[in-house]
């Protein structure tokens, strides 16, 4: 049961800023599929609510020439079906993670940004964007800035926005169309259930050896999404044998110490299951893996 | 008896209202006038209450009441009397209930509720059955000697133990120190929730002249009131309970819960209804939970496999008050035997006290707990025998009138069990030397394997435990059939529907089952309980209509002039015996006969007719008597998937068999197996109760107590076979089938696993997570 709010509504930009500005510790709304949960659980209760949909100037998804700029309001299911995505193998995991995102009915309401801004360290988008290095837009009182997505997490529900700020877009890098991409998680049930942990990749160049970068990110291992820079260069431009894939998956399980009061797995759990997603994404990305070198 | 309806697939009667939401539940209620309940829960598991200050709640806008347990004196249970409206003193489970307010909205109830300050001293909390039962543990119940207790339950005082039921046959302790093999083996089945998908709900008020009127979302109206009039000294009669739709039950509704709170708040506000309705939190960790049994079995067996006795020993962790888990101590431990004749027997079976939630009926009720040891210990047995699992237990099953656990002779007459382990053997290639390779999983990294696992259950039930109905003609020739259990999705509304029809020989039209019970007009019905609805309803009927068929059968006479006897009865129609041609009509004469010049003869039928099958009480020293009344055997087996590299166990088939007696409605009963299996998988795979070192409990939400999902079962597949024995001496000849496809779901596929990967559970989940820890422990592991 939601204990009692103010509930704004406001139609410009400008209007927001300044009710965000003036309500100290108010809450925006767009699907409300975090915030409601949080609400009712009714640990702790804002001021004020204040819901973006009446915003015009918010908007949904655009392509401006190699980026992807997710606006404010884009739901779930809207970057599912935005056209073009399924010719961007390098953006398969966005789709993909869509697909095991809560269910059909919280697909339709769920925003990306508001995935991004409720800073939960197991967000199917947290460790997307990761790997797809991308950017995220704040608008404030003095304007507009941009933050690094790693940068823009602080902590478990905690982000780096200041009093006054939104997080207006995200601005998602398009991957060259050679990069293939990919995102696993591990649930409990196949169906509606958070990620006990998950993994995305990328892969830049991946038919060729030589030239491969591989990005990789996790989420639900550690207090925000992580990516894993040791195994991303060992894994990166060579040839991945068996023997190299073992060694990775070992450094990979080493690189994570998940807190043990987690209910959805293990730390022990969760580092097995890191090495097996990023083998398991490998094993479905490469033309051939492991790859043994040519004699 | 005619069988134009009973084997049909007749449609859901209720499935067009569910369907469009013209059902209304519980919650959907609302009353002139009515107020708002909420309650302040404990935060511990177990502590004394120091103080509790509701000032600042008592002047909050709208409230109306502010209502402690102390205000209080009224005592409620059943068998055993443990249990206060809200806890008084001290709480013994995390959520019980502290203080409650009562307000003009919820909303007001709430803000008021938070309000209230209540200053607890921490005790020391026993989650653990085995913590419970220690010398030195704290008492739970300190005032236990003081309860009221019915004959034939025994506490054990100045202990945890409010009973402790013992089953004695033979000197089983002589028989295993002789046997050939003894295995030995501990076990449990964990903690948990019902997750109905409608809240607990009530809302009530007390009439000026003290009565009590409910609506309740309840599978036991009668049972309500029997706890209402012993809590509050009232006659039935003073208290009306009304139900009608339920959104699930699982057994979590058949005893009362919120009920008798909800009434004693309604004392408080004199005339106004008060709404009370669990949140989903609430209805997962605050009211009755399930499950909760450890065991200890020693098992003995000569070289041929011949049992030759058993020494078990059962606790159940009943959490904080044991009124509604006192039965399931019989329950489990009568049957913990399994299928399987012992000569010689030594059962202790102990309801202990611990500070959870109260445990009370989950869907099997004590049978699925014990018997999910017994099916493992028969695999382990058999294995150290060096015998097939499926061999050994044909060579142990009752069916030559052998003794099982209460001294009943059992004969095939019960039940094809051997047919049963039948089916499900072939169906998954078992029992037959080794298994035909078959179809390779399609990826190296999974191994698959197969298990079984034997099944029996019969209504824990009183001795008096009555089921009735009304047979209530209309002017035209319908008539309704009155009863008063529920229908809260196992179709029993359909099916006794299907069996008053062919009982009276009329057509499926002419019979109404009215969905909303109420104890002032309905007739008396002990509880939906114990899969026995079909089953007793239709022995009911069918002296209910006995009953009628004489009064109409005495206006036939009188109309037509001849004696009674003279009287035949076919399709609806009443006639002169080898004078077909002087007839009437079931409808000329079910609501009196008027003759040409206006006179009448007769009246308006309204008969009753009830069951009670011959049960008596148990030997208090033996545990033996006739205590089961209706025995169901059956097989459950699976065939399951076991990806080495995750952990994550996929089940391809589960097989279910049953000897159901006679099918009322193939679709129907189908339905039932198939719910039935994948209610109890989730138990297996994902549901488990998780509690806090201090004993909180951690996962009250459905985000984290994780019930099967659609995308869990679609790629399932349930063979389902039906056997069907006739009941020898029963009119309608069917056996109870309700909870049976849960018993049997969780040792088939433990002992699967076991096939599959050889690592070995003695208790659950078996979640990847716990599944891939045994293979990296057994070094079987991929990952």
């Amino acid at each position: 049961m939601l204990r009692p709010f103010a509930y704004h509504r406001p139609t410009s930009i400008d209007e927001l800023v300044e009710l965000l500005s003036t309500i100290k510790d108010s809450c925006v709304l767009a699907g409300g599929t975090d915030l409601l949960v949080k609400l009712r659980e009714g640990k702790h209760v804002p001021p004020a609510i204040i819901d973006l949909k009446r915003i015009p100037e918010l908007g949904k998804l655009s392509r401006e020439g190699d980026t992807l700029v997710i606006g404010a309001l884009a739901t779930v299911t809207e970057l599912l079906e935005y056209p073009g995505l399924a010719d961007e193998p390098g953006l398969d995991l966005l789709r993909e993670a869509a697909a095991v995102f809560g269910c059909l009915e919280i697909r339709h309401r769920a925003t990306i940004c508001g995935n991004i801004a409720h800073a939960s360290p197991g967000a199917e988008y947290g460790s997307c964007m990761y790997v797809l290095e991308a950017t995220v837009v704040i608008h404030g009182p003095s304007g507009e800035r941009t933050l690094p997505v790693a940068e823009f997490y602080k902590g478990p529900n905690w982000n780096a926005l200041e009093q006054g700020e939104f997080l207006k877009a995200l601005r998602v890098p398009i991957p060259p169309k050679s990069a293939r991409s990919s995102y696993m998680r591990r649930s409990r049930v196949k169906g509606m259930d958070l990620a006990g942990l998950n993994l995305a990749m990328l892969v830049l160049n991946p038919d060729d050896p030589a030239k491969r970068q591989l990005r990789l990110a996790m989420g639900a291992v550690h207090k925000v999404p992580m990516r894993a820079p040791e195994v991303e260069a060992m894994l990166s431009g060579r040839p991945i044998t068996a023997e190299l894939m073992a060694e990775a998956k070992r450094a990979l399980s080493d690189s994570i110490n998940p807190r043990p009061s987690s209910l959805r797995a293990s730390p022990a759990y969760k580092k097995a299951m890191v090495a097996h997603l990023a083998e398991s994404a490998l094993e479905k990305l490469l033309p051939r893996f492991p790859e043994e070198v040519a004699p | 008896m005619k069988s134009n309806y009973i084997g049909t697939s007749a449609p859901r009667i209720d499935a067009v209202e569910k369907v469009t939401g013209e059902a209304r539940f519980v919650a959907d209620l609302h009353l002139p006038g009515m107020v708002h309940a909420k309650l302040v829960r404990s935060p511990h598991a177990h502590a004394r209450i120091v103080s509790i200050d509701t000032n600042a709640a008592r002047a909050m806008p709208g409230v109306l009441a502010v209502v402690t347990g102390a205000d209080m004196p009224w005592w409620i249970g059943e068998c055993v009397v443990d249990q206060r409206a809200l806890a008084v003193d001290k709480v013994r489970y995390p959520w019980e209930g502290v203080a409650a307010v009562i307000a003009e909205t919820e909303e007001q109830a709430i803000l008021a509720a938070d309000k209230i300050k209540v200053e607890y001293e921490l005790l020391p909390a026993v989650i653990d059955v085995r913590d419970a039962l220690k010398a030195d543990a704290p008492l739970i119940h300190p005032d236990m000697a003081s309860y009221h207790f019915v004959p034939n339950f025994f506490p054990e005082h100045g202990t945890n133990v409010f009973h402790h039921y013992t089953i004695l046959e033979g000197d089983a302790k002589a028989a295993l120190a002789s046997a050939d093999v003894v295995l030995e083996q501990e076990y449990e089945f964990p903690l948990l929730m019902h997750a109905q998908l409608e809240t607990h709900g009530c809302v009530a008020r007390q009439t000026n002249d003290g009565r009590f009127e409910l609506y309740a979302s309840c599978q036991s109206p009668f049972m309500i009131r029997t706890v209402l009039a012993e809590a509050f000294h009232l006659p039935r009669h003073m208290i009306t309970v009304r139900a009608g739709y339920i959104g699930g039950g699982f057994g979590g509704k058949s005893d009362a819960t919120i009920e008798p709170l909800t009434c004693a708040l309604a004392r408080f506000v004199p005339g106004r209804w008060v709404r009370f309705v669990l949140s989903r939190e609430e209805n997962l960790a605050a009211s009755v939970i399930g499950r909760g049994l450890r065991g200890r079995f020693r098992v003995g067996a000569n070289r041929d496999g011949k049992l030759v006795g058993a020494q078990i020993d059962l606790d159940l962790a009943a959490g904080a008050y044991g009124w509604t888990a006192i039965n399931i101590v019989p329950c489990a431990g009568n049957t913990a035997t399994g299928p399987y004749h012992f000569p010689t027997l030594e059962i202790h079976t102990r309801g202990v006290y611990t500070n959870t939630a109260p445990v009370g009926a989950y869907r099997g009720y004590g049978h699925p707990d014990s018997q999910f040891m017994m099916e493992r210990h028969m695999d382990l047995l058999a294995r150290a025998l060096d015998m097939d699992p499926v061999e050994l237990r044909l060579k142990n099953i009752y069916r030559h009138g052998e003794k099982n656990s209460l001294g009943q002779r059992i004969d095939r007459s019960f039940g094809d069990l051997e047919g049963c382990i039948n089916a499900v053997a072939k169906e998954l290639g078992m029992g037959t030397g080794p298994r035909p390779a078959g179809d390779p999983p399609p990826d190296a990294r999974k191994v698959r394997g197969v298990g079984l696992a034997c099944l029996m259950k019969a209504p824990g039930m009183a001795t008096n435990a009555y089921e009735s109905c009304l047979l209530k003609f209309n002017e035209d020739g319908t008539v309704h059939v009155i009863s008063s259990f529920t229908d809260m999705g196992q179709g029993t509304h359909t099916g006794v529907r299907q069996i008053a029809a062919d009982i009276m020989e009329l057509p499926l039209e002419r019979v109404y089952i009215p969905r909303v019970i109420d104890t002032d007009f309905s007739p008396y019905d002990w509880q939906t309980v114990a899969s026995r609805s079909t089953w007793m309803q239709g022995r009911a009927i069918a002296h209910a209509w006995k009953r009628a068929k004489r009064e109409m059968i005495e206006t036939c006479a009188a109309v037509l002039g001849v004696e009674e006897a003279e009287i035949e009865y076919e399709n609806g129609v009443f006639f002169v015996k080898d004078q077909p041609e002087r007839a009437l009509e079931l409808e000329q004469v079910c609501h009196g006969y008027v003759h040409p010049d206006g006179h009448v003869d007769g009246g308006p039928v309204v008969v009753s007719g009830y069951f009670v099958p011959y049960q008596t009480y148990a030997d208090p020293t033996t545990g033996q008597g006739n205590i089961a009344s209706s025995w169901t055997f059956g097989c459950q087996g699976a065939e399951i998937e076991v990806d080495l590299r995750t952990g994550e166990l996929t089940p391809l088939r589960i097989v279910t068999a049953l000897d159901v007696g006679r099918v009322i409605n193939p679709t129907l009963a189908n339905i039932q197996v198939v719910g039935g299996v994948v209610f109890a998988l989730g138990g297996v795979l994902s549901e488990t109760t998780i509690h806090s070192a201090a004993g909180a409990v951690r996962n009250p939400t459905l985000t984290d107590y994780k019930v099967p999902t659609p995308e869990d079962c679609r790629d399932i597949d349930f063979p389902t076979y039906l056997l069907e024995t006739p009941v020898p001496g029963d009119p309608v000849g069917t056996r109870c089938i309700a909870e049976h496809p849960s018993v049997a779901v969780a040792p088939a596929l433990v002992n699967a696993l076991s096939d599959a990967a050889g690592v070995e559970f003695y208790d659950l989940p078996l979640s990847a997570e716990r599944v891939l820890e045994a293979l990296t422990r057994k070094g079987g592991s991929r990952a």
